[in-house]
Order: C-alpha cells, then structure tokens, then sequence
C-alpha cells in the first residue's frame, strides 16, 4: 500500500492541490482576494467598454427588427466601401513603409555595442513621447503650400510653382509612417534581441561571410518578428484618424473618419455602429492571421528564444 | 570537399599562439597566452570560469581581435583573417544549431559556404558525417526535435563536415548528464583519430581534460600555468594549483629545514620531520614550501610500521564517505587533514573517531613552492 504522501507526490500538481493537505485547511477562503484585487478593473472595463461595445453591436443589427441591413448598406455604397479599401490601402503602404525603414534600425539596435544601441533607441523613442496630434500638425507646417519644403525648394531653384503636397496619399502616408516607426522598431527590436548571437557567430565560423549569415540564419530568425511587429503595426494603422483627418483629403478617408462622420455629422448611428463593429472584426481577422503566421515559429520549436 | 590541399599537409593544423592579450575593460581575461600546438594534437584548455581558456578559444576562432599577439595556424598569420575565412569548425557550449534548418541542413551549412558540393555529392557527404556521429537517418528533424545528446552529435557533424583542419570545442558535452558526457567523451576520442584534425577543447572539468587530451593546457586568471601530457600534470603539477585542479590533492604547508643526502628534510606544521626526495624543481632554500600527497597514495591502517621508504603520521578519523568504488576517509593529523582514497572493502573497517596511522610512500610526496598562485602575481 502506497502511503498517503507517495499518492499525492504521483498525482499532477493540479490534483494534488485537491487534496485537503494541512496548510490548505487553515488557509483563509481563497478566491475573495483575488476577487477583491481585480474587481475594480473589471467593473470598469465591463461598465465603460464591454457594456458600450454590446449596446453598438446590438444597435448595428436593429432595422425593424434583428437584421444585417446597416451592414448591407455599409457594403454596398461605393462611397462606405471605398473608405474601407482605402484604409486598407494606406494600412498595407504605412506597414510596408516601416518596416523597409524599421528593419535596418532595429538591426543596428539589436547587434550594436551598448552605447550605440542607448543612443539609437533613445532617437527611437523620443518622437514617440510626442503627442501624435502635435506631430500630425508638424508635418502640415512642413508639408503645406508655403511650407518648409515647398519654400527650400523654391529657394535653390528645384521648383518654380509649390507643390501640393499635403491632402495626398503622400502626405497620409508620410505622416503616419512617422508616426507609427518607433512602434515598429521596437517590436522588430525585441524580437530580434531574443536571436542568439552566437548562431551568427556559428555561420561564421562555418564559412558564411556577413551577408550570407545574415540572409540565412539571422533573417530568417528575425521573420516572426517581422509578421508581428507588420500586424501589429497594419492593425494600429487600420483605427488612425487625427493624422488621415489633417494630412489627408477627400480621396483619403478611412475608416474610423467614416465612423466619426456617420455618428456626428449624419447622427446616423446605426451606420456608425456597424462600420465600428466591422473595424473590429477586420482587426480580430488579422489578429487571427498573426496567430496562424505564428505557428510557422512553433515549427522550429521557437526560433526567438 | 575542402579545396584541394596540399598532399603533403598533415590532416591537422599546426597551432600557435604568441604572447596572446585580450582586456575587456580594466579586466585582462587573455595575458601574453603562448601555446605550441602539434599537427593533429587534441589539446585541451583547463582551468576555472574565469581563467580565460573561452577567450583563448574566441581569439583563435576570430570572434574577438587580440589586444596584443599573434595567432599562426600552419606559420600563417590569421589575425587579419575573419572567422569565416579561417576554415575552423566549432562545437559551441549550447551547440548553437540553426534552430530554422534541419538536422540535415545545419550539416549541410558549412559545405554550402565553403565547397561547391551540391546536388547528390553534398547529401553524401553529409550522410557520411551523420554516420560518423551516429544520427545517421534523422536528417529530415529539426533541432528540437532531438534529445540534447543528439544535438551535440549535430553540432559535431556540422563542425566536421567540410574536413576542417582545427576543431575548436567549447565545453561541448557541458550540458549533458555524466553516463552521456563520459560516453561521447569516448566518441569524441575516436572521431580525433579517425579524422586527425588539430582539436583545441576547452573545459572547466579535469577527469574530461585528463580523458580526452594529448596535452592539457592548465590556465588561471588569464595565463597559462602548466602545459603538458595528462600523466605528467596529474604526477607532476608544478603549483598546488595545478594539484589541486587536477584531481583531489591534499596540500600540507611545511617547512624545509635541512638536507640529508638527495633527500631534504621537511618539518609539518606538528613538528613531524619527513625527508623528501624532491622533484626535478630546485627547492634550494630553506622555507616554505607545500606538499602535495595524492588521496590515493595514502594508506591507512590500525597498526604502526616501521618502513624507511614510507612516510608515517598517527591520527585520527573524522569523516568516511562511500563512494562506491572507494571510501573517502579524512584523517586529522598534527599537520592539518589528510583525505585518503581507500578502494576495494578494506575503507569499510573505519569509522569517525578511529585512531589510525596515515602512512604513503615517500616517493609519492611532491614538493611544492608555497602558496603558489599568489606568488605568479
């Protein structure tokens, strides 16, 4: 007969935490206190968003009754659509942007000395402490009519007549980008500071020059990284609206502008409810493609670590 | 394959480091290294974290420059040439295997990059290496997928493929539990005479320095302490450094306090005097000095005998440990305590508290200078 103890050390961890042991018995209840600690946060969070986000899914289904026609309508107006194209469009340039300007910053950060990499996050990060609205209104100083690009170009003699570079895609794009780098970079960053160095130097040491390593033992360990810090970056894109609102035009609205327009200026808030709830699950798609793209890591049995 | 080399070439290379130095910051971790390597030698570098034996093996692998020095592989200068040049395989700590790539493409690596093998040619190559190391068919796995024994054959396949004429070896067998470590210790062996490769193996163990090696480079705090054969380190260590790096050793301060023909007379802290034969090192004046008595000369017994050529001390047991194989007796004796290494049943008679007699043959007390690693300062 096995004794009482020798059960117990068989059993899983879980199981055997069933068992009455003598500590368990003179413990105070468990549960209140953990109950207690996260209340508050949960109340919030049901009160002040999951409540809101429920009352807008139910009122984008309410059309006499249970039905899809705010989505219907939302799909099938060339206007609504093409908004939603559009966010796609400028999402997909914003991403594809930071990451071909990202990606060799965070390198140099991830494979750098100390002191550089101190010094190159630091220039990373500053702009990411500004407010983006006061970044967004910069690049209207610079870019506008009479702005410092237009002017210094004037100057030596490049151009004759200004440029209209604000209210173009151009002008979204380049505002966002800026605006959305640093979150890039530091995603790229932290995942390519988990690639060991010393596969690199292992390339090395077995014949690979510098640009060999890095194209097949540092890029391709760096590629879970890239999908993350792309979708995580395409996703924040999808919900801009300051800077697309100020450095974009007509031709440039995206989404969340749409859903401003809809519940604001129209007061229709039915429509309004809908393109929310299709934002939201355009955004959960991704985020469940990051999940599917993520599992290729597990393949290798994680390649980051 | 490797391009042709010259056919006169020994499959080794020969190594040779010239007054090495490596700072980090204020810390010199590398100071004036200078090693003689043979053709085909397996030479290992033994000593402490810290002594400076991973830095020594960096340098000559090209991962970090030297401050000062030179490394020759066969009388050529390498330290302009990058590591990738430097047609070096390498066994790392954590066998650092391409965790994206198949067993069978982490092998494949270096022949991609140093050869022009493709096709069928190169996956011949490569199953012949994964034979050599007994993974033959788990070419399609991935790293992970492999016990930690299997990846250390992997990274040996991957470090020996392109027929490199030095093996660096950075404690390849560090994360593996003893059974396996002594296991492929003896692979590791016989795959150094197969392939007759220069082989520079860096450890913090001693009974794997002492197993493996032709010749054992002990290194403290960045130099080097003593060079030689395993038999003539663990016999003959210079410092009680090296005797007590190498294997247990029991080191007695002592005095020498005269002559006697050969012999020179040794005072123990107790007031025993011992004649001694020194070694081959002049211990010419009178002073201190160490002795260095290995735990299994010692014998200990009940009874008291009179024999010239053996030293004997009385004392007293204070601790037995079984170790199996042998008993672990520690014997306090007016000089300090003396741990003997008694095999076969004959340890089992003593217990703590026994009065016994210590005794060794005077020919295997070794003479050493006192306090010797402070005195390299």
């Amino acid at each position: 007969m096995p004794s009482p103890r020798e059960v117990m050390d068989a059993l899983p961890a879980e199981d055997a935490r069933l068992l009455p042991t003598p500590a368990a018995v003179r413990a105070p209840r468990p549960g209140l206190l953990p109950l207690l600690l996260l209340g508050p946060a949960v109340a919030w969070t049901f009160l002040f968003f999951l409540l809101p986000l429920a009352v807008m899914v139910w009122q984008s289904v309410q059309h006499d009754g249970l039905s899809l026609f705010h989505y219907r309508k939302l799909l099938s107006t060339p206007l609504y659509l093409s908004a939603i194209m559009t966010t796609f469009q400028i999402s997909l340039g914003v991403t594809a942007g930071s990451l071909l300007l990202g990606y060799p910053v965070a390198y140099v950060i991830a494979t750098a000395g100390p002191r550089v990499r101190g010094l190159v996050l630091l220039l990373v990060v500053i702009p990411y402490w500004l407010d983006y609205i006061v970044r967004s209104y910069s690049w209207m100083v610079l870019l506008g009519r009479m702005g410092l690009v237009n002017r210094s170009l004037i100057e030596i003699g490049l151009i004759s007549e200004p440029l209209s570079l604000l209210y173009s895609i151009w002008s979204v794009n380049i505002g966002m980008i800026q605006i959305l780098l640093p979150l890039m970079v530091l995603t790229l960053y932290g995942a390519m500071h988990g690639i060991d160095q010393r596969l690199v130097q292992a390339a090395a040491i077995h014949g690979a020059g510098p640009w060999q390593a890095f194209r097949r033992v540092f890029f391709p360990l760096s590629l879970p990284g890239v999908y993350g810090a792309s979708l995580l970056t395409f996703v924040v894109s999808m919900g801009f609206y300051i800077t697309p609102a100020l450095l974009g035009g007509r031709k440039q609205t995206m989404i969340s502008q749409l859903i401003y327009t809809l519940a604001s200026d129209m007061l229709d808030w039915p429509l309004a409810s809908a393109a929310s709830v299709l934002l939201l699950i355009l955004s959960l798609a991704i985020v469940l493609v990051y999940n599917r793209l993520f599992s290729i890591d597990r393949l290798w049995g994680g390649a980051t670590s | 394959m490797v391009p042709p080399a010259e056919p006169e070439l020994p499959k080794g290379a020969a190594l040779r480091l010239e007054r090495l130095t490596k700072r980090f910051g204020s810390v010199v971790a590398v100071r004036e290294v200078c090693l003689d390597i043979p053709a085909g030698c397996f030479v290992t570098l033994l000593g402490p974290s810290g002594s400076g034996k991973t830095t020594t093996l960096n340098l000559i692998a090209g991962f970090v420059l030297p401050d000062a020095g030179e490394i020759y592989v066969d009388r050529q200068a390498i330290s302009g040439v990058p590591p990738h040049r430097r047609n070096v395989g390498m066994v790392f700590q954590n066998y650092a295997l391409f965790p994206h790539m198949t067993v069978f493409e982490n092998v494949a690596f270096p022949l991609r990059m140093r050869t022009a093998l493709a096709g069928a040619a190169l996956g011949r190559r490569v199953e012949e290496t994964l034979d050599l190391v007994q993974l033959g068919g788990l070419g399609a796995r991935y790293p992970r997928q492999l016990s930690g024994g299997q990846q250390q054959r992997v990274a040996m396949a991957r470090a020996l493929v392109s027929d490199p004429r030095l093996l660096l070896m950075d404690e390849p067998l560090g994360a593996l539990d003893k059974k396996l470590r002594e296991r492929l210790q003896l692979e590791i062996k016989a795959i150094h005479r197969r392939v007759g490769a220069t082989i520079v193996y860096v450890t913090h163990d001693q009974s794997e320095a002492l197993t493996l090696s032709d010749l054992v480079v002990v290194m403290d705090r960045g130099r080097v302490v003593q060079i030689g054969s395993p038999r003539s380190l663990y016999e003959a260590p210079d410092t009680g450094f090296v005797a007590d790096f190498l294997g247990g050793a029991n080191l007695m301060p002592a005095q020498v306090t005269g002559a006697a023909g050969e012999d020179v007379i040794v005072a123990l802290p107790g007031g025993a005097t011992i004649p001694v034969r020194p070694s081959h090192q002049p211990i010419g004046a009178l002073g201190p000095v160490q002795l260095m008595i290995r735990p299994e000369d010692i014998e200990v017994s009940r009874s008291h005998q009179n024999d010239p050529e053996r030293v004997a001390l009385a004392g007293e047991v204070v601790e037995a440990a079984y170790l199996g194989d042998a008993i672990k007796l520690v014997v306090a004796v007016s000089g300090g305590l003396l741990t003997a290494k008694v095999t076969g049943r004959r340890g089992a008679e003593f217990a703590p508290g026994d009065a016994v007699t210590v005794g060794w043959p005077r020919s295997a007390t070794r003479i050493l200078p006192a306090t010797s690693t402070e005195a390299a300062d």
